[in-house]
C-alpha cells in the first residue's frame, strides 16, 4: 500500500479533487449568497442539471465559452423564476425549490431525449483544456494541484475571498445579512429587502447553471442524472460551512478529494470490494460531516421566511 | 374550496398546453398525442388498470410524505426508503417463502417491507432528533447510498446466477400478490395502498399521535410547551413515513417484478413523484388518494404517448414538474389577480 502513496498519486488526487469540487463549490458559493439574504434555494439540483445539459448543447454548436454562457443564463433564468415565487408571490420555498427542480429534471429529460438521445455512442465534445499559469505552474508540488487548472476552476477558487470581502466588508453585503437576519429591521433601515434577495436568488441560480456546465463541459458528455446529487450536496456545504465562504471552500474540497479518491480507490482495491461502496462513498462522507457539524450550525434568522412589508 | 378547484383546474390546464407546445416543437402533433394519452390510460380496461399499477406505489409513498410534510419533516428519501423496504420484503420472500404457512408468511412479507423502509428513514430521523442533521439533506443522500446498496446485492450475493441481468431469482409463484382485476395488471398491492387511505385519515384526524404529529408540525414551541415530546413524535413520524414507501417498495416486487432488481423504479422516478403527489393532495390522504390516480394517468398517458405518437417518454416527468409549479403559480397568484380585479371594477357612485 505504501508503493502507492507516491507523489505523483497525492499530486493528482489533490489536483482532481479541486477540479471535482468545482461545480459543488461555484453552487455553494450562490446559494450562501441567497440564504444569506433569506432564501433557501432547493432547485439547485435542478438549475445544475439545466446547466449541464443547455451548456453542453451551447458548446455543442458555439464552443465552450458559449457553454458557459448558456449555462450561467439557464440558471439565471431558474433563479429568477424560484427568486419572483419565493420573494414577491411569497410561495413556500420548500415546495417552490422542490418543485422547479424536479420540473428542471423532467424539462431535461424530456429535452435531451427528444434532442441528443441516448447512443450507443453519446455524444462528445473536446473537455475544457486546463491553462497553466506561467510561473506559479512550475512550482514543485502546488503548481500542479493549484496554478494547472480549468479557467472556471480559478474563477471558482477566486470567488471565494471575492464572496468573502463582499459579504463581510463591503455596505452592501453586510445589507445581505441583514436582510436574512432581520428583513424587518433591515427595511426600515431603507434597505430594498426585496431586490437584495432578488439579486442573491438570481447569482445563486447563475453559479449553479454555471456549477453544472462546467459538470458536462469538464467531461465532454452529457449523461444523464450525471449532476448525482450535487446540487443537494451544495447545499450541504452550505450548512457545513456555516454560511462562511472559506468554510464552504473547505466543504467543497473534503467532497471532491473524496470523489477523487473513491475513483482512485476502485482501482487499487478494486477486485477486493463492490464497485458500488466506492460510489457511496462521497454521499456518506457529506451525511457524516454534515452530521457531525450541524450541532452547532447557525443559520440566518429569517431563512425561510417570506418577508411582507406591514407585519 | 372554489378557489381549489380553479387554481389546479388552471395549473393543470396550463401545464397541458405548455406540454403541447413543446410536442409540437419537437414535430409530433399534440393533438393525436393527447388522444393516446387519454385512450390508453383511462378510455380503456387495459389502459386505466395500468395507471391505478403506476399509481400504487406512488399512492403509498405519498401518504408517508404527507404524514412527513404535516409534521414538516421534510421527507425526500422515498426512493431510499422504498429501495430498503423492497430489499427486506425479497429476502423474507426469497427465504421464508416455503417455511411459513402463508397466512404467516404474507403478513411477514409485509412487515418487512414496512420495517426496512421504516428503518432507513428513522436512520434519517434520528440524526436530525440527536444531531440537529438537516433532513432535507441526509434523507435525499440516503437515496443514493440506498439504491447503491440494492444494486450491489442483486450484482453479487443475491444475484440469480442463472440470469443474464442484476437481479435475484424469481419468487415462487405462491408468493406473488394476486392480481385482482382481470384483464389488467392491476394486483393487491393497491388495494393495501386504498386501505391505507382510511387509516391514515383516522390516524391523522382522529388519535393522539396525529394530534401530535399535527402540532409539531404547526408550531414546535407550543407543542413542545404543551407538553408533547417533540423527539419521540418526529421519530415515529420518520418511521411510518419511511414504512409506507418501503411498503411501495415491497408492493412493487411482489405485484409488479416478482424479483428484486437493481434499478427498478427507473432512475428515481417513482419517489420524486411522490412529493409532487403529496403536494398536489395538500397533504390529505383522500387528496393524496386523487392525485396519486391522477398522475397514474398521466404517467401511463405518457408511455402511451410514446407508442403512438413517438413522443419522448421522459414527457410525463416534464409534466408532472411543470403541474406542480403551474398549481403553485396559480393559487399563489389567483389572491392577486382577484384583488386586482375588485380594484379595478368601478365602484357604485
Amino acid at each position: 500500500m505504501a508503493e502507492i502513496i507516491t507523489d505523483i498519486f497525492v499530486i493528482t488526487l489533490f489536483a482532481a479533487g479541486i477540479r471535482l469540487a468545482t461545480p459543488v463549490l461555484l453552487t455553494a458559493l450562490g446559494e450562501l449568497l441567497a440564504e444569506r439574504s433569506g432564501v433557501l434555494n432547493l432547485s439547485l439540483e435542478g438549475i445544475m442539471t439545466a446547466g449541464t445539459f443547455a451548456g453542453f448543447v451551447a458548446a455543442l454548436y458555439a464552443g465552450h465559452s458559449a457553454g458557459i454562457a448558456v449555462g450561467m443564463l439557464s440558471g439565471l433564468l431558474f433563479g429568477v423564476l424560484m427568486a419572483y415565487m419565493s420573494v414577491t408571490l411569497r410561495a413556500d420555498q420548500v415546495v417552490t425549490g422542490m418543485g422547479l427542480w424536479l420540473l428542471g429534471l423532467g424539462l431535461i429529460g424530456f429535452l435531451f431525449r427528444s434532442t441528443l438521445g441516448v447512443q450507443i455512442v453519446p455524444v462528445t465534445l473536446t473537455e475544457l483544456q486546463p491553462v497553466k499559469i506561467p510561473f506559479l505552474g512550475d512550482i514543485p508540488i502546488l503548481g500542479p494541484i493549484l496554478f494547472r487548472q480549468n479557467m472556471v476552476v480559478y474563477f471558482a477558487i477566486l470567488l471565494v475571498p471575492v464572496i468573502g470581502i463582499f459579504l463581510f466588508k463591503t455596505a452592501d453585503g453586510l445589507k445581505v445579512t441583514a436582510v436574512g437576519e432581520n428583513p424587518l429591521a433591515a427595511d426600515s433601515l431603507g434597505v430594498n429587502v426585496f431586490r437584495i434577495r432578488y439579486a442573491c436568488v438570481i447569482v445563486g441560480g447563475a453559479l449553479a447553471g454555471l456549477g453544472g456546465a462546467f459538470l458536462s463541459l469538464e467531461a465532454g458528455v452529457f449523461r444523464e442524472y450525471m449532476v448525482a446529487g450535487r446540487g443537494w450536496i451544495a447545499i450541504a456545504v452550505v450548512i457545513f460551512g456555516n454560511w462562511n465562504p472559506y468554510r464552504a471552500l473547505l466543504g467543497a474540497l473534503l467532497f471532491g478529494i473524496t470523489e477523487a479518491l473513491q475513483l482512485r480507490l476502485q482501482v487499487i482495491l478494486g477486485y477486493g470490494f463492490p464497485v458500488e461502496f466506492f460510489y457511496m462513498l462521497p454521499y456518506v462522507v457529506t451525511i457524516g460531516i454534515l452530521v457531525l457539524i450541524s450541532r452547532r450550525a447557525g443559520p440566518p434568522a429569517a431563512l425561510m421566511v417570506p418577508y411582507k412589508r406591514g407585519e | 374550496m372554489a378557489n381549489l378547484f380553479v387554481s389546479y383546474g388552471l395549473g393543470i390546464l396550463i401545464a397541458f398546453v405548455t406540454t403541447g407546445i413543446i410536442i409540437a416543437i419537437l414535430g409530433r402533433n399534440p393533438m393525436v398525442a393527447y388522444a393516446f394519452l387519454f385512450e390508453e390510460s383511462v378510455a380503456s380496461v387495459n389502459g386505466f388498470g395500468e395507471s391505478l399499477v403506476k399509481a400504487t406505489p406512488l399512492l403509498l409513498c405519498a401518504l408517508g410524505l404527507a404524514i412527513a410534510y404535516k409534521a414538516k419533516w421534510w421527507n425526500i428519501g422515498s426512493e431510499g426508503q422504498l429501495h430498503m423496504g423492497a430489499m427486506a420484503s425479497t429476502w423474507v420472500g426469497l427465504n421464508l417463502a416455503t417455511l411459513l404457512p402463508p397466512y404467516v408468511f404474507f403478513p411477514f412479507v409485509i412487515l418487512a417491507g414496512f420495517v426496512g423502509g421504516a428503518a432507513w428513514s428513522g436512520l434519517a430521523g434520528l440524526m436530525k432528533v440527536k444531531l440537529n442533521a438537516n433532513e432535507i439533506i441526509t434523507t435525499l443522500l440516503m437515496n443514493f447510498v440506498g439504491v447503491f446498496i440494492v444494486n450491489y446485492a442483486t450484482r453479487i450475493p443475491w444475484r440469480d446466477p442463472t440470469a443474464q441481468e442484476n437481479w435475484t431469482r424469481t419468487l415462487l409463484e405462491s408468493a406473488w400478490l394476486p392480481r385482482i382485476w382481470p384483464g389488467t395488471r392491476l394486483h393487491a398491492g393497491f388495494v393495501l395502498a386504498v386501505l391505507m387511505v382510511p387509516l391514515l385519515y383516522v390516524l391523522m384526524s382522529k388519535t393522539v399521535l396525529g394530534y401530535r404529529v399535527r402540532a409539531v408540525g404547526s408550531n414546535l414551541a407550543s407543542a413542545r410547551y404543551g407538553g408533547i415530546n417533540v423527539s419521540r413524535t418526529i421519530l415515529i413520524t420518520t418511521a411510518i413515513s419511511g414504512g409506507l414507501a418501503g411498503l411501495a417498495g415491497m408492493a412493487e416486487i411482489f405485484g409488479v417484478q416478482y424479483r428484486l432488481l437493481g434499478g427498478f423504479t427507473l432512475n428515481f422516478g417513482t419517489a420524486y413523484t411522490a412529493i409532487i403527489v403529496a403536494w398536489l393532495g395538500k397533504n390529505n390522504p383522500v387528496g393524496v388518494f386523487l392525485a396519486a390516480i391522477f398522475i397514474g394517468v398521466i404517467i401511463t398517458g405518457g408511455e402511451a404517448m410514446q407508442r403512438g405518437a413517438g413522443v419522448p417518454l421522459a414527457v410525463s416527468s416534464y409534466f408532472t414538474g411543470s403541474i406542480l409549479v403551474l398549481v403553485l403559480l396559480s393559487e399563489a397568484l389567483l389572491p392577486r389577480v382577484g384583488k386586482f380585479w375588485q380594484r379595478s371594477l368601478p365602484t357604485s357612485s
